[in-house]
């Protein structure tokens, strides 16, 4: 009797809801979004091409970026008419080092600087910022004073001191970019967290029995880490930008290493006589930080859409 | 009498609220001495006014929030034998708001057999028939499994809401507004299928709401609470016939139900809302009381019984 | 003017462009406002009530079209006023509640300053006026020592005393239409009440129109003169509150009556009654009655059926093929006039 009338409630409640999926699927969605975001689209194919020269230099590069040859210094990229070499499409340095194949190299410095940065960086603030935004109380308070620690502490001026304390060399600065540049994942981290910690979703997970770790790994970090991928590009543009910066004032990466910050310190000489030795480096720091930006950019516009 | 499936002593549940830097903090008490037992296989309804509790006691019976006093009793034992998990087999909650309760980034199939996962219930390969099997009970299309909660409409998300709560066969369900958040021809579907579940699956509900009309549509036994107190509880048809605390009266009175030839009741409560922080002094209601004596501003009122029906109120004596 | 008619709509349309073409929300409402009387527009999400509010005051998305054959407000066309001619009407003599008490306040002035910012930006009396008018009508929405609470903050407040300041701003101006778009949806049940007769009341007292946008059928039978049903962005039901409840024509006012528990009606553990389905995409061309996907009367006729109401008398229309057969049909059987 009971199991005939729960057959009839079954199938009157099935009747009842034949209703469609109203929406096409979130992936479906995404794509089409991305597919209409120009920004995104641009900066994602600048950057790929970018990774891939980096990837292919030795292949792509027509000489060895180190090669000195004195016989051949500073010769004129193609577009001049005199002093031109077939060899070395644009030109050589005040060494006689091929310009192209430092420039390609040189992009191997900056992405390798600008993504071991972003990792350790991120690694670092997304877990004390989830940290303190999952438990908030005395743990966020700790984690505060800390950031706001960090924040006191002028980034440039550190990297000078550790720089002269522990010798310039790659692995420094990018340790010392990483461990500094984690504030804003942490700030951002937090406050994301903070919202989604009071969702009832977590609540659910909660009540479900499931482990503190489980919940912050497996519930809440799927849905912040469209926005912490937002920051990772920031700040992987950011740390570009600061590798330059210390490496023109001599205090990053050293000589002979192809680094786009550092051919323009060693190009500032020739500013007036040579000006491509400044402008090629600037051009192509110029567009791997906006292509980056751009992806970001474009990154935000097109998840942050697929939670609302 | 039935068994109690669960059942709360004398729960008490402080929390220190801050009152801004280097004010220090006070006390809030949320849940104030609160004894309420739910009997198996019924429903019992929780009403009251945001703020008065009920979201606190639906967390301490879940075993999210551990009460400052008191204990809360499954089937009788007491709460301290059972791990985190365990409650969690037994009890499961259904939340408001169906937007927010589900993880966006799972599939449907994911968030059913979820419990199944953290539970280690069957082999894997089950799963996926039990999460078929919940479909078809909530009444679902078995083609949603595959989907994400944003392709859902609100109804059929608190249908899933529903079958992840069920899919570990738990034995009572806390439903916290399960239907204020829904429109009116979808929440019409969704108490239509709370009933028909409990009695498929012999479920006990506590109803926590603050629509009188579904709760005297659902429940069993009501519970009162004010400002964290069970000021008035009895069965529903006694309830509903003969409220006694003034509050009650006052909530009664305020729902409107669709009849067009009455216009809009005039409660004659007072406007001030307390402050819980700082609660009045005596019984806790006496400020926004029409039937407010001298005796309710100084001296707190007791529980007095008559038969089934509890009132906590100086109008039906009890002053000591 | 001489019936006293402050705002007359007819054939109000929105259409909003999106990605998958034109949306119409709205598809050609109409209504008539008198003084002193409250016209409830009831009807579930999406099917275009609050769109139809914003409409009226102008205060839709900037993407959003809004046509219409007549929009007259006080007599006089309000279609093609400008942005500056349609902010002195807002807030003056015609002003908005909305649901959310909290975010409709601005947080970081006290609420003596808001209220008498309304006063002085459409009446442009002198400061102590607006204070006097201020401490008037907090008085009157039952604000306790009104004069002292002008120096207090939003977050002071409680949420049935944010509504009730919302409602004195509402009347700063003396205005002759109010709109309220949900006004108690976000307040406990008994607050609910208190700011509903308080509303009627005030109503009463200043004889204004009121529009009540709501999806509580309990609130339409308690505070509406007039009752215009909503589906798919269009009046599916209209009449005068009483006759629509009593005796509902269209399908959908009736499912929705039977999806509500009513005490002393509906028995306890009963099944309700419910509107399977769900509401119509509203984008692209559409004809025929779009609520025959969840009718249990629709027959393929529905489909071509045109948008002309059946009028009862007394005011009271629908717009169904199939009530005149169905439901008056079924009336009669069961013996019920």
């Amino acid at each position: 009797m009971t199991n005939t009338n729960a057959t009839i409630s079954l199938m009157f409640r099935q009747q009842q809801t034949a209703e469609d999926i109203l929406e096409p699927s979130p992936w479906s969605k995404l794509r089409r979004r991305i597919l209409g975001n120009h920004s995104f689209l641009i900066g994602a194919v600048i950057l790929v091409v970018i990774v891939a020269v980096a990837i292919l230099a030795p292949l792509l590069a027509p000489h060895d970026p180190y090669d000195q040859d004195l016989t051949k210094r500073l010769t004129n990229p193609f577009w001049h008419e005199k002093k031109i070499d077939p060899d070395h499409a644009l030109g050589t340095d005040k060494v006689g080092r091929d310009y192209l194949s430092r420039l390609i190299y040189g992009s191997q410095i900056s992405l390798l600087i600008g993504f071991s940065t972003m990792l350790i960086s991120g690694v670092i603030g997304t877990v004390l910022g989830v940290t303190a935004g999952y438990f908030g109380g005395r743990v966020d308070m700790v984690v505060n004073f800390i950031i706001n620690t960090r924040l006191a502490m002028p980034v440039f001026l550190v990297a000078m001191a550790a720089v002269v304390a522990f010798g310039a060399s790659l692995t420094v600065v990018i340790l010392v970019l990483g461990l500094f540049l984690w504030d804003r994942f942490a700030v951002v981290m937090r406050s994301i967290t903070m919202q989604a910690r009071d969702l009832d979703y977590v609540k659910a997970a909660r009540a479900m029995g499931c482990s503190t770790p489980y919940i912050i790994v497996r519930e809440i970090f799927p849905n912040v880490l469209s926005s912490l991928t937002v920051v990772a590009t920031v700040e992987m543009a950011n740390a570009i930008l600061l590798e330059a910066a210390l490496s023109f004032l001599g205090f990053g990466v050293q000589a002979p290493t192809p680094s786009w910050g550092l051919m323009l310190n060693e190009g500032r000489e020739y500013m007036f006589f040579s000006p491509w030795l400044l402008a090629l480096p600037g051009v192509c720091l110029f567009l791997l930080v906006l292509a980056i930006n751009l992806f970001g950019d474009g990154l935000r516009d097109v998840t942050l859409e697929r939670e609302r | 009498m039935t068994e109690a499936a669960l059942e709360t002593v004398d729960v008490t549940c402080v929390f220190q609220v801050g009152q801004g830097f280097l004010r220090g903090s006070k006390p809030l008490r949320a849940v104030n001495g609160v004894s309420l037992k739910i009997p198996r296989g019924q429903v019992v309804g929780l009403v009251g006014e945001s703020g008065c509790g009920k979201s606190t006691m639906a967390n301490i019976l879940l075993g999210l929030q551990r009460p400052s006093s008191g204990d809360v009793l499954y089937s009788g034992n007491s709460a301290a034998g059972f791990s985190r998990r365990q409650i969690a087999r037994r009890i499961q909650p259904i939340f408001q708001d169906p937007y927010s309760s589900l993880n966006p980034t799972k599939t449907i199939e994911a968030i059913i057999s979820q419990p199944l996962r953290i539970h280690n219930v069957g082999a894997p390969s089950e799963w996926t028939a039990r999460v078929t099997e919940m479909l078809d009970v909530v009444g679902l299309p078995r083609r949603v499994a595959a989907s994400y909660p944003s392709q859902l409409s609100g109804g059929q998300r608190q249908r899933v809401a529903i079958a992840r709560a069920l899919v570990m066969r738990p034995e009572v369900v806390i439903c916290d507004e399960p239907t204020s958040a829904l429109d009116v021809s979808v929440q019409s579907q969704i108490l239509n299928l709370l009933q028909d579940l409990k009695e498929e699956f012999g479920l006990t509900y506590l109803l926590i709401s603050h629509n009188l009309a579904v709760v005297q549509h659902m429940a069993d036994r009501v519970a009162v609470m004010y400002l964290g107190r069970i000021v008035e509880e009895a069965d529903s048809d006694a309830l509903f016939d003969d409220p006694r605390h003034p509050y009650t009266r006052a909530l009664l009175g305020s729902v409107l139900t669709p009849d067009p030839r009455l216009g809009v009741p005039d409660t004659h409560l007072g406007t001030i809302f307390p402050n819980p922080i700082d609660p009045p002094s005596g019984c806790p209601f006496h400020p926004r009381c029409p039937n407010c004596t001298d005796i309710c501003q100084s001296v707190p009122p007791h529980l007095v019984s008559d038969g089934d029906h509890e009132t906590e109120c100086h109008l039906y004596g009890g002053a000591s | 003017m001489a019936s006293g008619v402050i705002l007359e709509v007819e054939n109000l349309r929105v259409d909003i462009p999106v990605a998958a073409g034109m949306l119409h929300p709205v598809r050609g409402i109409g209504f008539s406002v008198s003084r002193g009387e409250t016209l409830c527009i009831v009807g579930e999400s999406g099917c275009g009530k609050s769109l139809t509010s914003l409409a009226i005051m102008g205060l839709l998305p900037k993407t959003a079209q809004r046509t219409a054959d007549r929009m007259d407000f006080l007599g006089r066309d309000i279609r093609h006023l400008g942005e500056r001619e349609m902010a002195r009407q807002r807030g003056g003599s015609m002003s908005m509640i909305f649901q959310e008490p909290m975010t409709s306040l601005n947080p970081s002035y006290t609420i003596g300053n808001q209220l008498a910012e309304v006063h002085l930006r459409h009446v442009g009396q002198n400061r102590t006026a607006a204070r006097d008018r201020a401490v008037f009508l907090l008085e009157k929405v039952g604000i306790s020592a009104a004069a002292s609470r002008l120096g207090q903050y939003p977050h002071q407040l409680s949420g049935g005393q944010r509504q009730r300041v919302m409602i004195a701003m509402a009347l700063m101006c003396g205005p002759e239409l109010i709109i309220a778009d949900e006004p108690t949806t976000a307040l406990d049940v008994t607050i609910q009440a208190q700011i509903l007769h308080l509303l009627a009341e005030l109503q009463r007292e200043f004889q204004m129109g009121m529009i009540l946008i709501t999806h509580d059928l309990g609130i339409v039978a308690r505070v509406a003169d007039k009752v215009q049903v909503m589906y798919a962005g269009k009046t599916v039901e209209e009449g005068p509150c009483e006759t629509v409840f009593d005796a509902p024509m269209h399908p959908y006012t009736q499912g929705l009556l039977r999806c509500i528990p009513i005490p002393g009606l509906t028995r306890r553990g009963e099944r309700l009654g419910s509107v399977p389905g769900i509401v119509p995409n509203l984008v692209g061309t559409l004809s025929g009655c779009m609520f025959r996907n969840r009718c249990d009367h629709a027959r393929d006729a529905c489909a071509n059926m045109r948008d002309e109401p059946t009028h009862m008398g007394d005011g009271h229309a629908y717009t169904c093929l199939r009530a005149p057969e169905e439901i008056l049909g079924e009336r009669q059987a069961a013996g019920t006039p």
